[in-house]
């Protein structure tokens, strides 16, 4: 702990020495997120309490032209928080405070390093909740979310973090610090902001829209002996017009896990579990909503459906979704989640894909993943000290994603292009589009040190450091 | 006035030296001649269509699926309907059913834009989701035509038999429309009295000039300054000229 190196002695100046971290078991633990096979080790970390203190620390960076990576919980799955170009690794660990609660209003704002469920938990007790719901719900942070503009398995009904984002604060690169407003008069900047990836300045605090907690909420899970009669039963309930609060599927890979990992067994026949949640105000109206649900689930071949009676009960449905990807340990040491998007009527084809593939890169996999808005999450399962493993993983991946695109769809749903998705960029975007893209970085952030290296590809300064950090974990 | 009809007399019409294609008095490009349905994705509920494409026409080639857009029968400006899908994205006005299907920014999903070079570029996809590269389609919504012309826009369509019923109540005639926060929407109806009034949206449509409250906003109003400060940075970027829509936001 403490200030060991240059840089590092002059921002414990700035902030103080017990919150800039420098040392080697520091610089490895921040040399990646949770997509640890690309890693870069930054010069220092700085721990800053305020937006002043972020200012500070973004100045002193122009000004000696060192790169600066923000960093909340560090649970990003596409490398949105490696710091490529080393440099200073800002994190929001200690920006966890609320800073206001306006309750008539349904709003509350905090600083920017607050875990996304203490938001909701602050305000149960007044029957309210922060809509967005990553699955890292319980580290990952606002500001991360923001960054990321994430998803979670409530955002078919609710939409992802930038609908309930109503403002906030950020430091851009130079440290001058702005505030960004929700629905006010001009171009929308707020909208560019959310989901940049920490590329166009560092989000400090922001005013988050409380949703009402529904009144009623009915829960089901449906057993299906097909993976087509599950996403077919998924495409004719959103045809209906239903919009069902979560719609989330699970495939045999990740039955199987689950019942290594918990004794969980699904009915016997089972290839497909559909988790089916319908919430509203009118316990009328939600109860023959997923009536609606389950008679288009019988009639597309269901072998059963459990309907929830009481929360105890529900929260038991809920464990094989939230529960389905930590199982997947118990099938080999390494995990490799990928997230692609496609048009919800190519489910059946992609899901067929997705099983040849892995067949052919004689790789374990397993799905779990947002069926309503055909957000498909590949889990690779794998032991990663095989000689060449990784490179069918990544290969096997890629191959995954120029699919999702080939059917009309898109390289990420949730995750992020960070630096693992760099290359699929020139894959989705002409190099026009792309060099149309790169040039909204220089509004926010002028000098280009803001998270170097993300979302656009070969940028200038990267692609030689790029054989650095990539297979640095292999 | 020119009209263009293909991507070859769009390049051409970006030559000029000033591009206004929102409807007023300064307008000196159409998108009239450049209207249809590209692709549509019954199943997905996934429309692409020309910029030009008014909404209401829009809606009568989906049939069973539309764009919930000026669409309500208490609708306080009918009007909507019938402005193009890139005219009614770049203003952004507020409408009667915000509050149960959201707006524009929520329904698009990606774009082509004609920039002042004369190129088009695309952004967003066809998903219902993505996180890929920087959101310009959501940043043209409400800018005023200042960022391009949107060439064609792809957007998420509801079934019909989805469609909620308008919150607002009302009736009656309006000149502003002004949205305020919800602690101050019943203090705000009983003082401005408006012709319409959405309590979901704390939304008001109402005459004349009247009391401001804390935080609210007229479609009207200028910028504040950090959003002029982005502005200018943006045009500096992507219309140095100031070719599109010269003068708005002055």
């Amino acid at each position: 702990m403490g200030a060991t190196d240059p840089l590092a002695s002059d921002l414990a100046r700035l902030l103080s020495p017990e919150r800039v971290l420098s040392d080697a078991a520091a610089r490895r633990a921040y040399d990646c997120d949770a997509y640890s096979v690309e890693r870069s080790a930054p010069t220092a970390i700085a721990l800053p309490i305020s937006t002043d203190e972020v200012s500070a620390i973004a100045r002193y960076c122009a000004a000696h032209q060192i790169p600066l990576t923000p960093r909340g919980a560090g649970t990003g799955l596409s490398g949105g928080a490696l710091p490529a170009l080393g440099g200073v690794v800002l994190s929001t660990k200690k920006l966890t405070q609320i800073l206001s609660l306006d309750l008539p209003n349904r709003r509350l704002t905090a600083q920017s390093g607050i875990a996304n469920k203490r938001i909701s938990d602050a305000v149960a007790q007044h029957g309210l909740h922060f809509a967005p719901d990553p699955s890292s719900q319980s580290v990952s942070t606002l500001g991360g979310n923001i960054a990321e503009n994430s998803g979670g398995p409530h955002t078919l009904k609710y939409g992802v973090t930038a609908p309930h984002i109503l403002g906030l604060t950020a430091v851009l690169s130079d440290g001058e610090v702005i505030e960004l407003v929700a629905d006010s008069p001009g171009p929308d900047f707020l909208s560019l902001f959310i989901g940049s990836e920490g590329t166009l300045g560092i989000a400090t605090e922001a005013t988050v829209r409380l949703t009402p907690l529904p009144k009623a909420v009915e829960t089901a899970l449906v057993a299906f002996g097909e993976v087509t009669w599950a996403t077919q039963a998924v495409a004719t309930i959103i045809a209906d017009g239903i919009v069902p609060a979560a719609l989330e599927m699970m495939d045999r890979g990740i039955l199987a896990a689950l019942k290594a990992a918990f004794g969980l067994e699904a009915p016997p026949g089972t290839e497909a579990l559909l988790l089916v949640e319908c919430d509203g105000d009118d316990l009328d109206q939600v109860r023959d909503e997923m009536a609606r649900v389950e008679t288009l689930c019988r009639a597309q071949g269901a072998l059963n459906i459990e309907r929830a009676e009481n929360e105890a009960a529900r929260q038991r449905l809920w464990t094989a979704r939230k529960k389905g990807i930590g199982a997947m340990g118990r099938l080999a040491p390494t995990i490799v989640t990928h997230d692609g998007v496609i048009p919800r009527s190519k489910l059946p084809e992609m899901l067929d894909y997705v099983y040849q593939i892995a067949a052919e890169h004689d790789l374990g996999v397993a799905n779990l993943f947002h069926a309503g808005d055909g957000n498909l999450h590949p889990c690779f399962y794998f032991d990663d000290r095989a000689p060449g493993m990784i490179d069918r993983v990544v290969e096997a991946g890629e191959t995954i994603m120029r699919r999702c695109l080939e059917l009309g769809g898109s390289v990420t749903g949730e995750h992020g292009i960070g630096v693992e998705k760099l290359d699929l960029m020139a894959e989705m975007f002409s190099r026009t589009d792309l060099e149309f893209q790169a040039r909204v970085r220089t509004i926010f952030d002028p000098t280009g040190l803001c998270n170097p290296c993300k979302i656009i590809p070969n940028q200038k300064g990267c692609i030689e450091h790029r054989a650095r950090w990539r297979g640095a974990a292999w | 006035m020119v009209s263009p009809a293909s991507l070859a007399e769009f390049a051409e019409a970006s030559r000029m030296e000033r591009l206004s294609w929102l409807s007023g008095p300064q307008q000196n490009v159409s998108l009239g001649r450049w209207t249809g349905i590209e692709e549509h994705d019954r199943e997905d509920q996934v429309v692409v269509v020309r910029g030009g494409t008014r909404i209401a026409e829009l809606n009568e080639l989906m049939r069973d699926q539309l764009i919930p857009y000026g669409v309500a029968e208490n609708e306080p400006d009918p009007s909507l309907q019938h402005l193009s899908v890139a005219e009614a994205l770049a203003r952004n006005w507020p409408h009667a059913l915000g509050g149960p299907h959201r707006s524009w920014r929520d329904w698009v999903l990606g774009m082509s834009l004609l920039t002042a070079s004369g190129d088009v570029v695309k952004f967003g996809s066809k998903a219902v989701k993505s996180v890929a590269g920087f959101d310009l389609h959501k940043f043209a919504v409400g800018a005023r035509g200042c960022f391009g012309i949107p060439l064609t826009v792809t957007l998420k369509t509801l079934p019909r038999k989805a469609l909620q019923p308008s919150p607002v109540i009302g009736a009656g005639s309006w000149s502003r429309i002004r949205r305020v926060l919800p602690a101050d929407f019943e203090r705000a109806r009983e003082t401005l009295k408006p012709a319409f009034a959405d309590s979901t949206q704390s939304l008001i449509w109402y005459d004349g000039s009247g009391e401001r409250f804390p935080e609210d906003w007229e479609p009207s109003d200028p910028m504040n300054t950090t959003t002029r400060m982005l502005f200018e940075r943006m045009k500096t970027q992507f219309d140095p000229a100031h070719k599109f829509e010269p003068g708005a936001w002055a």
